[in-house]
Protein backbone atom coordinates (compact mmCIF):
# COMPACT_ATOMS: atom_id res chain seq x y z
CA UNK A 1 0.00 0.00 0.00
CA UNK A 2 1.37 3.78 -0.99
CA UNK A 3 1.15 6.17 1.77
CA UNK A 4 0.15 9.78 0.92
CA UNK A 5 -0.37 12.38 3.81
CA UNK A 6 -2.81 14.99 2.42
CA UNK A 7 -3.10 18.41 3.40
CA UNK A 8 -6.25 20.50 2.93
CA UNK A 9 -5.54 22.66 0.00
CA UNK A 10 -5.74 19.42 -2.16
CA UNK A 11 -8.93 18.16 -0.71
CA UNK A 12 -10.43 21.52 -1.66
CA UNK A 13 -9.68 22.32 -5.00
CA UNK A 14 -10.56 18.72 -5.88
CA UNK A 15 -13.90 19.16 -4.18
CA UNK A 16 -14.17 22.41 -5.36
CA UNK A 17 -14.47 20.96 -9.30
CA UNK A 18 -16.00 17.67 -7.99
CA UNK A 19 -12.95 15.33 -8.52
CA UNK A 20 -13.04 13.91 -4.96
CA UNK A 21 -14.35 10.28 -6.71
CA UNK A 22 -10.59 10.37 -7.97
CA UNK A 23 -9.36 9.41 -4.53
CA UNK A 24 -11.97 6.85 -4.23
CA UNK A 25 -10.61 5.58 -7.18
CA UNK A 26 -6.87 5.51 -6.63
CA UNK A 27 -7.71 3.96 -3.37
CA UNK A 28 -8.50 0.80 -5.36
CA UNK A 29 -5.09 1.23 -6.83
CA UNK A 30 -3.77 0.61 -3.79
CA UNK A 31 -2.89 4.41 -2.55
CA UNK A 32 -3.63 5.08 1.12
CA UNK A 33 -4.80 9.08 1.79
CA UNK A 34 -4.10 9.77 5.22
CA UNK A 35 -5.07 13.09 6.64
CA UNK A 36 -4.12 14.52 10.56
CA UNK A 37 -6.44 15.05 12.69
CA UNK A 38 -6.31 18.86 12.57
CA UNK A 39 -6.64 18.82 8.63
CA UNK A 40 -9.77 17.14 8.65
CA UNK A 41 -11.19 19.64 11.41
CA UNK A 42 -10.04 22.50 9.18
CA UNK A 43 -11.46 21.52 6.30
CA UNK A 44 -15.20 20.01 7.34
CA UNK A 45 -15.49 22.77 10.38
CA UNK A 46 -14.40 25.64 8.54
CA UNK A 47 -16.55 24.31 5.18
CA UNK A 48 -19.62 23.65 7.34
CA UNK A 49 -19.83 27.08 8.74
CA UNK A 50 -19.90 29.12 5.57
CA UNK A 51 -22.80 29.17 3.20
CA UNK A 52 -20.82 29.03 0.16
CA UNK A 53 -19.24 25.70 1.09
CA UNK A 54 -21.35 23.52 3.29
CA UNK A 55 -22.43 21.57 0.87
CA UNK A 56 -18.67 20.37 -0.33
CA UNK A 57 -17.95 20.03 3.21
CA UNK A 58 -20.50 17.38 3.49
CA UNK A 59 -19.00 15.88 0.29
CA UNK A 60 -15.69 15.42 2.10
CA UNK A 61 -17.00 13.82 4.94
CA UNK A 62 -18.86 11.19 2.71
CA UNK A 63 -14.98 10.41 1.58
CA UNK A 64 -13.79 9.81 5.42
CA UNK A 65 -16.71 7.67 5.83
CA UNK A 66 -16.39 5.92 3.04
CA UNK A 67 -12.94 5.29 4.21
CA UNK A 68 -11.02 6.65 1.48
CA UNK A 69 -9.72 9.63 3.58
CA UNK A 70 -7.98 7.86 6.77
CA UNK A 71 -7.64 10.12 9.93
CA UNK A 72 -4.36 10.21 11.56
CA UNK A 73 -2.91 11.68 14.71
CA UNK A 74 0.54 12.78 15.48
CA UNK A 75 2.41 11.16 17.89
CA UNK A 76 5.46 13.32 18.44
CA UNK A 77 4.18 16.34 19.22
CA UNK A 78 6.98 17.92 20.78
CA UNK A 79 8.69 17.53 16.33
CA UNK A 80 5.71 19.55 15.53
CA UNK A 81 7.17 22.31 18.09
CA UNK A 82 10.53 21.96 16.75
CA UNK A 83 10.11 22.16 13.34
CA UNK A 84 7.53 25.75 13.82
CA UNK A 85 10.30 26.94 15.78
CA UNK A 86 12.90 26.33 13.27
CA UNK A 87 10.51 27.07 10.16
CA UNK A 88 8.92 30.69 12.27
CA UNK A 89 12.59 31.46 13.20
CA UNK A 90 14.24 31.01 9.58
CA UNK A 91 13.38 34.09 7.79
CA UNK A 92 14.27 37.71 9.71
CA UNK A 93 12.67 40.93 8.19
CA UNK A 94 13.53 44.10 10.09
CA UNK A 95 14.77 42.17 12.60
CA UNK A 96 11.65 40.23 13.65
CA UNK A 97 11.04 36.59 12.83
CA UNK A 98 8.50 35.87 10.27
CA UNK A 99 5.80 33.28 11.20
CA UNK A 100 5.03 31.73 8.06
CA UNK A 101 4.09 28.52 9.31
CA UNK A 102 1.20 26.46 11.40
CA UNK A 103 0.74 23.51 13.33
CA UNK A 104 -1.72 22.03 10.54
CA UNK A 105 0.86 22.97 7.94
CA UNK A 106 3.98 21.06 9.89
CA UNK A 107 1.72 18.34 10.61
CA UNK A 108 1.58 17.05 7.63
CA UNK A 109 5.26 16.21 7.03
CA UNK A 110 5.49 15.08 10.63
CA UNK A 111 2.91 12.21 9.98
CA UNK A 112 4.41 11.48 6.85
CA UNK A 113 7.94 11.23 8.72
CA UNK A 114 5.92 9.34 11.24
CA UNK A 115 4.14 6.38 8.87
CA UNK A 116 7.24 6.41 6.66
CA UNK A 117 5.02 8.15 3.73
CA UNK A 118 6.99 9.00 0.58
CA UNK A 119 5.31 12.06 -0.11
CA UNK A 120 2.70 14.62 1.05
CA UNK A 121 -0.13 15.88 -1.20
CA UNK A 122 -0.35 19.93 -1.02
CA UNK A 123 -1.58 22.49 -3.29
CA UNK A 124 -0.14 25.06 -1.10
CA UNK A 125 3.00 27.04 -2.01
CA UNK A 126 4.29 27.78 2.01
CA UNK A 127 4.77 24.42 2.91
CA UNK A 128 6.01 23.30 -0.30
CA UNK A 129 8.63 25.60 -0.71
CA UNK A 130 10.31 24.54 3.01
CA UNK A 131 10.53 20.75 1.52
CA UNK A 132 11.63 21.63 -1.91
CA UNK A 133 13.56 25.04 -2.45
CA UNK A 134 13.96 27.45 0.73
CA UNK A 135 16.58 29.20 -0.61
CA UNK A 136 13.67 30.60 -2.97
CA UNK A 137 11.45 32.14 0.01
CA UNK A 138 14.37 34.78 0.52
CA UNK A 139 13.77 35.78 -3.03
CA UNK A 140 10.22 35.63 -3.20
CA UNK A 141 10.20 37.68 0.73
CA UNK A 142 12.67 40.34 -0.63
CA UNK A 143 10.48 40.89 -3.77
CA UNK A 144 7.35 41.11 -1.73
CA UNK A 145 8.62 43.44 1.39
CA UNK A 146 10.86 45.27 -0.94
CA UNK A 147 13.28 45.17 2.12
CA UNK A 148 16.68 43.15 3.36
CA UNK A 149 15.65 39.23 4.43
CA UNK A 150 18.08 38.09 6.87
CA UNK A 151 18.63 34.06 7.06
CA UNK A 152 18.88 31.91 10.05
CA UNK A 153 20.84 29.05 7.84
CA UNK A 154 20.93 27.34 11.21
CA UNK A 155 17.52 27.23 11.77
CA UNK A 156 16.44 26.17 8.36
CA UNK A 157 19.03 23.82 8.17
CA UNK A 158 17.90 22.35 11.31
CA UNK A 159 14.62 22.19 10.13
CA UNK A 160 15.59 20.30 6.89
CA UNK A 161 17.47 17.87 9.45
CA UNK A 162 14.80 17.11 11.26
CA UNK A 163 12.03 16.84 8.56
CA UNK A 164 14.28 14.81 6.05
CA UNK A 165 13.50 13.95 2.24
CA UNK A 166 9.97 14.16 1.61
CA UNK A 167 8.37 14.35 -2.11
CA UNK A 168 5.85 16.91 -2.63
CA UNK A 169 2.79 16.01 -4.94
CA UNK A 170 0.11 18.51 -5.78
CA UNK A 171 -3.37 17.41 -6.93
CA UNK A 172 -2.64 17.88 -10.65
CA UNK A 173 0.20 15.16 -10.39
CA UNK A 174 -2.48 13.31 -8.64
CA UNK A 175 -4.90 13.76 -11.76
CA UNK A 176 -1.73 13.18 -14.39
CA UNK A 177 -1.37 9.99 -12.57
CA UNK A 178 -5.18 9.11 -12.78
CA UNK A 179 -4.96 9.91 -16.56
CA UNK A 180 -2.86 8.02 -17.46
CA UNK A 181 -4.10 5.03 -15.40
CA UNK A 182 -7.62 5.15 -17.54
CA UNK A 183 -9.19 6.53 -14.37
CA UNK A 184 -11.04 8.87 -16.57
CA UNK A 185 -11.76 6.85 -19.96
CA UNK A 186 -15.10 6.78 -19.47
CA UNK A 187 -15.75 10.25 -19.01
CA UNK A 188 -13.38 10.63 -22.14
CA UNK A 189 -16.11 8.19 -23.91
CA UNK A 190 -18.83 9.90 -23.03
CA UNK A 191 -17.29 12.96 -24.49
CA UNK A 192 -16.42 11.30 -27.91
CA UNK A 193 -19.88 10.49 -27.96
CA UNK A 194 -21.46 13.85 -27.53
CA UNK A 195 -18.86 15.95 -29.73
CA UNK A 196 -16.23 15.80 -32.28
CA UNK A 197 -13.88 18.04 -30.11
CA UNK A 198 -10.36 16.13 -28.98
CA UNK A 199 -11.52 15.16 -25.69
CA UNK A 200 -8.57 13.69 -24.02
CA UNK A 201 -6.83 17.51 -24.81
CA UNK A 202 -10.15 19.20 -23.85
CA UNK A 203 -10.03 17.00 -20.35
CA UNK A 204 -6.75 17.36 -19.03
CA UNK A 205 -6.43 21.23 -20.20
CA UNK A 206 -10.00 21.77 -18.55
CA UNK A 207 -9.12 20.19 -15.09
CA UNK A 208 -5.60 21.27 -15.24
CA UNK A 209 -6.99 24.78 -15.68
CA UNK A 210 -9.29 24.70 -13.66
CA UNK A 211 -6.97 23.22 -10.41
CA UNK A 212 -5.47 26.04 -10.93
CA UNK A 213 -7.70 28.61 -10.43
CA UNK A 214 -9.01 26.58 -7.24
CA UNK A 215 -5.84 27.83 -5.78
CA UNK A 216 -3.05 24.77 -7.18
CA UNK A 217 0.31 26.18 -6.89
CA UNK A 218 1.15 25.23 -10.50
CA UNK A 219 1.98 27.66 -13.18
CA UNK A 220 0.88 28.42 -16.62
CA UNK A 221 3.88 27.10 -17.90
CA UNK A 222 4.15 23.68 -16.06
CA UNK A 223 0.42 23.31 -17.62
CA UNK A 224 1.50 23.54 -20.74
CA UNK A 225 4.18 21.28 -20.38
CA UNK A 226 1.79 18.88 -19.01
CA UNK A 227 -0.83 18.54 -21.09
CA UNK A 228 1.51 17.05 -24.19
CA UNK A 229 3.29 14.86 -21.60
CA UNK A 230 -0.07 13.35 -20.48
CA UNK A 231 -1.41 12.94 -23.76
CA UNK A 232 1.70 10.95 -24.89
CA UNK A 233 1.51 8.95 -21.99
CA UNK A 234 -2.20 8.11 -22.38
CA UNK A 235 -1.41 6.62 -25.82
CA UNK A 236 1.15 4.29 -24.72
CA UNK B 1 -10.69 36.29 14.61
CA UNK B 2 -9.88 37.96 17.85
CA UNK B 3 -8.48 40.74 19.11
CA UNK B 4 -4.76 39.86 21.33
CA UNK B 5 -5.77 38.88 24.47
CA UNK B 6 -3.16 41.20 26.08
CA UNK B 7 -3.87 45.24 25.75
CA UNK B 8 -0.47 45.79 24.84
CA UNK B 9 1.31 47.36 21.56
CA UNK B 10 4.72 47.70 20.89
CA UNK B 11 5.84 50.99 19.79
CA UNK B 12 6.45 50.56 16.48
CA UNK B 13 3.50 49.09 15.47
CA UNK B 14 1.50 51.68 17.15
CA UNK B 15 2.74 54.21 15.22
CA UNK B 16 2.43 52.88 12.30
CA UNK B 17 -1.63 52.03 13.14
CA UNK B 18 -1.95 55.74 14.37
CA UNK B 19 -0.44 56.80 11.31
CA UNK B 20 -2.75 54.68 9.03
CA UNK B 21 -5.61 55.63 10.83
CA UNK B 22 -4.90 59.44 10.50
CA UNK B 23 -4.74 59.18 6.77
CA UNK B 24 -7.66 57.26 6.72
CA UNK B 25 -9.42 59.93 8.10
CA UNK B 26 -8.30 62.53 5.76
CA UNK B 27 -9.28 60.25 2.94
CA UNK B 28 -12.89 59.35 4.43
CA UNK B 29 -13.51 62.90 4.34
CA UNK B 30 -12.57 62.98 0.90
CA UNK B 31 -14.74 59.60 0.21
CA UNK B 32 -11.33 58.89 -1.30
CA UNK B 33 -12.43 54.62 -1.94
CA UNK B 34 -8.99 54.15 -3.81
CA UNK B 35 -7.26 55.82 -1.40
CA UNK B 36 -8.20 53.91 1.62
CA UNK B 37 -8.19 50.40 -0.65
CA UNK B 38 -4.46 51.57 -0.99
CA UNK B 39 -4.05 52.57 1.94
CA UNK B 40 -5.15 49.23 4.00
CA UNK B 41 -2.61 47.67 1.81
CA UNK B 42 0.35 49.67 3.57
CA UNK B 43 -0.78 48.00 6.67
CA UNK B 44 -0.35 44.42 4.82
CA UNK B 45 3.22 44.25 5.17
CA UNK B 46 2.91 45.17 9.40
CA UNK B 47 0.50 42.69 9.77
CA UNK B 48 2.35 39.75 8.06
CA UNK B 49 5.63 40.96 10.09
CA UNK B 50 3.74 41.10 13.70
CA UNK B 51 1.12 38.63 13.14
CA UNK B 52 -0.47 41.75 15.19
CA UNK B 53 -4.26 41.63 15.01
CA UNK B 54 -5.25 44.88 15.65
CA UNK B 55 -3.44 45.70 12.63
CA UNK B 56 -4.98 43.08 10.56
CA UNK B 57 -8.55 44.76 11.68
CA UNK B 58 -7.80 48.17 10.94
CA UNK B 59 -6.65 47.43 7.11
CA UNK B 60 -9.56 45.39 7.13
CA UNK B 61 -11.88 48.30 8.26
CA UNK B 62 -9.80 50.62 6.36
CA UNK B 63 -10.85 48.46 3.34
CA UNK B 64 -14.47 47.59 3.94
CA UNK B 65 -14.91 51.47 4.14
CA UNK B 66 -13.18 51.62 0.70
CA UNK B 67 -15.30 49.44 -0.87
CA UNK B 68 -18.20 50.58 0.87
CA UNK B 69 -17.73 53.86 -0.32
CA UNK B 70 -17.04 52.80 -3.96
CA UNK B 71 -20.78 50.94 -4.37
CA UNK B 72 -23.21 52.30 -6.32
CA UNK B 73 -26.46 52.64 -4.34
CA UNK B 74 -30.03 53.69 -5.18
CA UNK B 75 -30.23 57.13 -3.74
CA UNK B 76 -32.35 56.37 -0.43
CA UNK B 77 -29.12 54.45 0.30
CA UNK B 78 -26.60 57.15 -0.69
CA UNK B 79 -28.16 59.27 2.72
CA UNK B 80 -28.06 56.08 5.09
CA UNK B 81 -24.35 55.50 3.85
CA UNK B 82 -23.48 59.18 4.24
CA UNK B 83 -25.19 59.46 7.74
CA UNK B 84 -23.46 55.77 8.64
CA UNK B 85 -19.60 57.38 7.59
CA UNK B 86 -19.82 60.41 9.66
CA UNK B 87 -20.47 58.13 12.65
CA UNK B 88 -17.76 55.85 11.52
CA UNK B 89 -15.44 58.76 11.26
CA UNK B 90 -16.32 59.44 15.12
CA UNK B 91 -15.77 56.38 15.89
CA UNK B 92 -11.91 56.51 14.33
CA UNK B 93 -10.85 59.94 16.12
CA UNK B 94 -12.12 58.55 19.33
CA UNK B 95 -10.14 55.67 18.67
CA UNK B 96 -6.94 57.62 17.44
CA UNK B 97 -7.54 59.20 20.95
CA UNK B 98 -7.07 56.34 22.93
CA UNK B 99 -4.52 54.70 21.21
CA UNK B 100 -2.50 58.29 21.73
CA UNK B 101 -3.35 57.81 25.32
CA UNK B 102 -2.22 54.13 25.57
CA UNK B 103 -5.48 52.89 26.75
CA UNK B 104 -5.30 49.72 24.54
CA UNK B 105 -8.79 47.80 25.79
CA UNK B 106 -10.80 51.55 24.85
CA UNK B 107 -9.05 51.14 21.30
CA UNK B 108 -9.87 47.68 20.93
CA UNK B 109 -13.73 47.97 21.49
CA UNK B 110 -14.00 50.74 19.47
CA UNK B 111 -12.42 48.44 16.67
CA UNK B 112 -14.66 45.80 17.46
CA UNK B 113 -17.95 48.74 17.37
CA UNK B 114 -16.40 49.60 13.85
CA UNK B 115 -16.32 45.96 12.31
CA UNK B 116 -19.80 45.19 13.77
CA UNK B 117 -21.23 48.46 12.22
CA UNK B 118 -19.58 47.70 9.01
CA UNK B 119 -21.03 44.18 8.80
CA UNK B 120 -24.50 45.60 10.11
CA UNK B 121 -24.62 48.08 7.76
CA UNK B 122 -23.42 45.98 5.08
CA UNK B 123 -25.84 43.34 6.19
CA UNK B 124 -28.97 45.81 5.99
CA UNK B 125 -29.03 45.92 1.99
CA UNK B 126 -26.74 43.43 0.63
CA UNK B 127 -28.04 40.53 0.83
CA UNK B 128 -27.38 37.93 -2.35
CA UNK B 129 -23.17 39.80 -2.86
CA UNK B 130 -20.39 39.07 -1.20
CA UNK B 131 -20.91 40.96 2.16
CA UNK B 132 -18.07 43.69 2.09
CA UNK B 133 -16.10 42.41 5.38
CA UNK B 134 -16.00 38.95 4.30
CA UNK B 135 -14.76 40.19 0.77
CA UNK B 136 -12.34 42.09 2.60
CA UNK B 137 -10.92 39.57 4.91
CA UNK B 138 -10.55 37.02 1.31
CA UNK B 139 -8.40 39.67 -0.25
CA UNK B 140 -6.51 40.97 2.35
CA UNK B 141 -6.01 37.19 3.22
CA UNK B 142 -4.49 36.43 -0.49
CA UNK B 143 -2.19 39.58 0.34
CA UNK B 144 -0.82 38.19 3.62
CA UNK B 145 -0.94 34.98 1.79
CA UNK B 146 1.78 36.36 -1.50
CA UNK B 147 3.71 37.89 1.74
CA UNK B 148 4.78 34.16 2.59
CA UNK B 149 2.08 32.96 5.03
CA UNK B 150 0.88 29.63 5.03
CA UNK B 151 -2.93 29.23 4.27
CA UNK B 152 -3.29 27.83 7.61
CA UNK B 153 -2.19 31.51 9.17
CA UNK B 154 -3.61 33.53 6.95
CA UNK B 155 -7.05 32.00 8.16
CA UNK B 156 -6.37 31.69 11.22
CA UNK B 157 -5.06 35.61 11.23
CA UNK B 158 -8.05 37.42 9.32
CA UNK B 159 -10.63 35.15 10.57
CA UNK B 160 -11.69 33.23 6.97
CA UNK B 161 -11.67 30.25 5.55
CA UNK B 162 -9.23 28.11 3.17
CA UNK B 163 -12.13 27.53 0.93
CA UNK B 164 -12.43 31.20 0.49
CA UNK B 165 -8.95 31.67 0.60
CA UNK B 166 -8.09 29.08 -2.15
CA UNK B 167 -10.67 30.22 -4.82
CA UNK B 168 -8.89 33.45 -4.36
CA UNK B 169 -5.19 33.03 -4.60
CA UNK B 170 -6.32 30.53 -7.94
CA UNK B 171 -7.43 34.17 -9.14
CA UNK B 172 -3.37 35.51 -8.52
CA UNK B 173 -0.38 35.19 -10.42
CA UNK B 174 1.21 33.61 -6.98
CA UNK B 175 1.34 29.80 -8.29
CA UNK B 176 3.59 32.10 -10.99
CA UNK B 177 6.33 33.35 -8.46
CA UNK B 178 7.42 30.13 -6.75
CA UNK B 179 10.39 28.28 -8.78
CA UNK B 180 10.36 24.44 -7.62
CA UNK B 181 13.13 22.59 -6.98
CA UNK B 182 12.40 20.42 -9.40
CA UNK B 183 12.04 22.37 -12.84
CA UNK B 184 11.22 19.55 -15.58
CA UNK B 185 7.78 18.37 -15.22
CA UNK B 186 8.63 15.31 -17.18
CA UNK B 187 11.32 14.74 -14.46
CA UNK B 188 8.42 15.62 -11.84
CA UNK B 189 6.23 13.56 -13.58
CA UNK B 190 7.85 10.23 -13.30
CA UNK B 191 9.03 10.75 -9.56
CA UNK B 192 5.13 11.29 -8.73
CA UNK B 193 4.42 8.10 -10.68
CA UNK B 194 7.03 5.88 -9.18
CA UNK B 195 6.27 6.97 -6.10
CA UNK B 196 1.88 6.29 -6.81
CA UNK B 197 2.82 3.00 -8.53
CA UNK B 198 4.63 1.97 -5.18
CA UNK B 199 8.14 1.71 -7.39
CA UNK B 200 10.12 3.51 -4.90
Amino acid sequence: MVKIVVDSSSIISLAMNCLLWVYDELKNKNIEFLVPTSVRNEVINSGLESQKYKYEAVRVMHHFANGTFKVISVEDKELVSKLIHYANSSFYIQNKPLKVLQEADVEVAVVAKQIGAKAILTDERTLRMFLENPENIKEMLKERYKSEIKVNEKALLKFKELIGSIFVLRSTEIIAFALTEGIFDPTINRCNLESNINCKKEIIEGILYSLKFSGCAISFDEISQYIPLILERMHK
Amino acid sequence: MKLDEKPILEADIKKEILKVLKQAVKLIEERNSEGLINLSHKLTHTSSINLETRSVYVSLIIYSLGQLISKALPKEDLKKREYFIEGVLANIKEGIKYLKKEDINKFDEIIKTLTLDISDFDNSFTKYVDKVLDFSKIQQGAKLHQHGLSLATVAKLVGTNEWDLMKKIGETKISEEFKPEIKNIKKRYEIATKILKGEI
